[in-house]
């Protein structure tokens, strides 16, 4: 079964690397979030002074401590609001990871779709191989893919102006994060393969993961605090697993600390994983019979 | 000993779609079976129901002595496929889709290695190898599928119509390959085409298929015995007593006379011909034209199925063309 998977993982890696298109098309959504959305759309610039009219004939000593008060408001804000991130770009990132794991995940079943179209699949199907590693083969080369990106974006947001600050940096820290990243992308892509196992049309599986993503993207903790949304779509929020693995990644990022938020957002991630890993398998035995 | 063994199968989808009505025949070890039938006949459903690729509906079937049903793994092991549609990832080199396949199948690396070398060589592939499946020709893809299917050395080949699309000299090239596997290494092959040469130069036995039904089953020498022997067409300047004389030689078995029409039924048309020819000038007749036909297994088909192979073909296509007007209108 390891032995089986891990050809057909092969496989998909290979038809991947050979295409530097491919692996860098996937990163410029990710990198116009942090780089665009993240400095255009900047919390924190909002609650600053240079957005208010201010007489010109008060005196300066009111003038600057209108200055100081504005500063203050705008740290007051990043460390209430957004965790004590140094900005919103450090707040951000943790978010647009998970993101990026989504939208990969999302179309990961494409393959499936395409290797049915082409004949490949009845290939594998008469093979003397268990079902359930034609499954997982995809299952993990979208994980890997994934997080290959992940480290990618991670590596351009530490190099730009403003990017992303990190408080402190140690091989527990980056173990933690891929493993919560590594769960998100294993729970995502087990759904989205799954159900691409039974579909024949890629255009439906398009449409699939364009109304799964926007809405999974917005309800969830990725871009603004939670605390942000009205309490309906904090609800729902609180059952998107995106918010967590954004919130353990964040946390990690700002305070370099492994605190009990932490280790709830992972457990949520293990939990969520583990039952949709638990599910794939019973579905790939169905999924590929006819 | 037996290796296929299909009995009362049926497979209808949908509920209601019937593709193949109460099948049954058995394969012999060692031997080549062919499937004749036309497009939509039902040989393509049974192919995937012998590879496990469908469940049957109703029915026993055994490949290689283990149920398809049951001990499917034990099926997939001894079988090779070549499929009618490509089924090559175009992305990989070759030589990839070949080693995949023997891994898949369990072939130690170093074996593997070596079959991949020798198979390559056999279909002449070798320099083709280490380039994109998508630069190569319809039969360079065909050919690596005919060798991914045997690079595990399995039981019983399977091939859906391995030459369709292929034009005369690959064909024949690909014939050349099946005959030698079969006759040097004993290898079962079964195999579906709705081309008659195929299935007269390959088949040691065929059965006709359409609509879902075997219609017989037999060698193809054996079928074609059954419609009566060779016919020897001749024209003449006079009929006389010719017919009298013709009767009289043993290897002829029937005359009709038709004015200057002279049909003649035969056993060996070849042999006949310059024997009748003979008789006629020593009766001081002139043959002006003289044609020899052979039953083909076209006319084996039209005798079992009411129509012609061609025939059933364009039925199809007109259904099609009907299909296509109406939709654009």
């Amino acid at each position: 079964m390891i032995t089986e998977t891990w050809i057909l993982v092969k496989r998909e890696l290979e038809k991947w690397y050979k295409v530097p298109a491919l692996i860098f098309s996937a990163l410029i959504q990710p990198i116009v979030w942090i780089t665009l959305f993240g400095n255009s759309f900047n919390p924190t610039k909002l609650v600053s002074i240079d957005n208010f009219i201010v007489p010109e004939n008060i005196p300066p000593e009111i003038a600057e401590s209108l200055a100081a008060f504005f500063a203050s408001a705008s740290n007051l804000i990043l460390e209430q609001t957004f965790q004590g991130a140094p900005n919103y770009l450090t707040y951000l990132t943790g978010g647009v990871l998970s993101t990026l794991i989504l939208f990969s995940s999302a179309f990961s079943g494409g393959s499936v779709i395409w290797d049915r179209r082409f004949g490949f699949l009845d290939k594998l199907l008469v093979a003397p191989i268990p079902r359930s590693s034609i499954y997982f083969a995809k299952v993990f080369s979208t994980v890997i893919k994934a997080l290959i990106q992940c480290s990618l974006v991670f590596i351009i947001a530490l190099i730009i102006p403003t990017g992303l600050v990190l408080a402190d940096f140690n091989i527990k820290i980056v173990l933690l994060i891929f493993t919560a990243l590594f769960m998100l992308a294993a729970g995502f892509s087990c759904i989205f393969v799954a159900i691409a196992l039974r579909m024949k049309k890629w255009e439906t599986l398009i449409a699939i993961a364009n109304l799964v993503n926007l809405p999974l993207l917005f309800a969830s903790g990725a871009l603004f605090p939670i605390s942000f949304m009205p309490d309906w779509l904090q609800t729902i929020a609180r059952l998107n697993p995106i918010t967590y693995s954004a919130d353990l990644t964040r946390t990690l990022f700002i305070t370099g600390e492994i605190t009990s938020n932490v280790i709830f957002d992972f457990q949520v991630l293990t939990v969520f994983s583990l039952s949709l890993m638990i599910l794939g398998s019973f579905a790939s035995r169905y999924g590929l019979q006819e | 000993m037996e290796v296929i063994r299909v009995k009362n199968l049926s497979k209808i989808f949908n509920k209601n779609i019937i593709a193949i009505n109460e099948v049954s025949f058995t394969v012999k070890e060692g031997e080549i079976f062919g499937f004749l039938g036309p497009n939509g006949a039902g040989k393509t459903t049974t192919i995937k129901v012998l590879t496990t690729l469908l469940k049957p509906t109703k029915g026993e079937v055994s490949v290689a002595s283990f149920d398809v049903e049951k001990e499917s793994d034990a099926v997939r092991s001894s079988i090779g496929i070549v499929p009618q549609a490509l089924t090559l990832d175009d992305d990989l080199k070759g030589i990839t889709n070949l080693m995949i396949s023997a891994k898949l199948y369990h072939v130690p690396d170093k074996i593997a290695k070596e079959r991949a070398k020798d198979l390559l060589n056999l279909v002449g592939l070798t320099d083709a190898a280490d380039r994109e499946v998508n630069t190569y020709s319809g039969g360079m893809r065909k050919r690596l599928e005919l060798i991914i299917g045997l690079v595990h050395e399995p039981k019983i080949l399977f091939l859906d119509e391995p030459t369709l699309g292929l034009d005369i000299q690959t064909r024949s090239v690909i014939w050349k390959y099946l005959k030698n596997l079969n006759k040097e290494k004993g290898l079962t092959i079964f195999i579906t085409t709705h081309y008659l040469e195929e299935a007269d130069f390959l088949c040691d036995r065929i059965g006709i298929i359409d609509q879902g039904k075997i219609l017989v089953e037999n060698s193809p020498s054996e079928l074609k015995e059954k419609l009566g022997g060779d016919i020897i067409e001749i024209m003449v300047d006079k009929v006389n007593n010719i017919k009298k004389e013709l009767e009289k030689q043993s290897i002829v078995k029937n005359v009709d006379i038709n004015e200057q029409n002279i049909r003649i039924e035969v056993e060996k048309g070849d042999i006949a011909l310059p024997i009748i020819l003979e008789v006629c000038s020593s009766k001081g007749i002139i043959v002006k034209r003289a044609s020899l036909t052979r039953p083909s297994l076209d006319e084996v088909f039209l005798k079992y199925t009411g129509k012609s192979l061609r025939d059933a073909e364009s039925t199809n296509t007109d259904n099609f063309t009907r299909y296509l007007t109406r939709r654009n209108r």
